[in-house]
């Protein structure tokens, strides 16, 4: 394969990689500082760095929900509810998008620069 | 579309090369719907075997040609998949198009500066490019920003498989029939 490759194609493979590196490092530095608000029954409960692994502890109605952040995700790992809809959620990371537990109260918002999240997704 | 587009041709070629290329437009089309099947974990991110069809027409027989297979493949697909006229039909039109265009600008210079791998890198990064442009321009918000660097390296990698693939039919045509068409 290599004894086809031309100049040309090795300018344009080299700039593109250049181009992703560029874009890669400019996004990432717009992506750092997001964080996870914590509501119960309405008031903040806490406000989460994503990256710095961590677990939180909050107390509902019904008992305490633990909440883990790894990765730059936050998730409900246990929670007191009958359904279990909030731990069910898995891990979120895109800005605006939630866990939510209506029983115990808990909605977890991750908030972040607009230019990062996605409307909807499309193939 | 097809037979104004051959007229000056005499007939006996017309019929054959009208032949390969309807030929051609149902493998692209082909490609083209079974790759949709195919879950992407990331939007935009496929592989454009289709885009390999193309970039041989637009080599054997020319632009023309080429703009009409993928008006035509862009079109079937969008039948097949069901996906006709809706947002993602025009960002794989306004891909393809722009997809078409800048390789069959770069393959005027193939035999000096460029091999098929680096035309079909450039035509795999403008078909991403257009398609994130206009998918940013239907919701008027910038999408994805942070799947951009993965968006050009898959352009990268999937475009010097396809390149490679195209060069190795490419010349595999050429050695039995020693011609095209």
């Amino acid at each position: 394969m290599i004894k086809y490759v031309k100049p040309g194609d090795i300018c344009i493979i080299l700039f593109l990689m250049c181009l992703s590196l560029i874009t890669w490092r400019s996004f990432r530095k717009a992506a750092e500082g997001r964080t996870a608000i914590v509501y119960c029954d309405g008031n903040e409960a806490g406000v989460l760095d994503l990256n710095e692994e961590q677990q939180f502890n909050v107390r509902g109605p019904m008992g305490e929900s633990r909440l883990q952040v790894t990765g730059g995700t936050i998730q409900m790992v246990s929670s007191p509810c009958p359904h279990q809809i909030c731990v069910k959620t898995g891990k979120i990371f895109r800005s605006k998008s939630m866990i939510v537990c209506v029983p115990n109260r808990i909605l977890v918002r991750i908030s972040g620069n607009d230019t990062d999240s996605l409307d909807a997704i499309t193939q | 579309m097809i037979q104004i587009l051959w007229m000056r041709l005499p007939n006996n070629m017309m019929t054959t090369r009208t032949t390969t290329l309807a030929l051609l437009i149902t493998l692209a089309t082909i490609m083209a719907s079974v790759e949709s099947l195919i879950q992407s974990p990331v939007p935009f991110l496929r592989l454009g075997l289709a885009n390999g069809i193309t970039l041989l027409v637009l080599k054997w027989y020319g632009f023309r040609e080429g703009l009409t297979v993928t008006l035509f493949r862009v079109i079937l697909a969008g039948l097949i998949t069901g996906r006709l006229f809706q947002p993602t039909f025009f960002l794989s039109l306004s891909g393809g198009l722009t997809a078409v265009l800048v390789m069959a600008f770069l393959l005027r210079w193939e035999s000096r500066w460029f091999s098929l791998i680096g035309i079909s890198i450039a035509g795999a990064f403008f078909h991403n490019l257009t398609q994130w442009l206009v998918a940013s321009v239907l919701v008027r918000q910038f999408v994805g920003l942070s799947f951009l660097p993965l968006l050009f390296l898959a352009s990268v990698v999937a475009g010097m498989m396809i390149g490679y693939f195209s060069m190795l039919i490419d010349q595999a045509v050429r050695k039995q029939t020693g011609r095209v068409g």
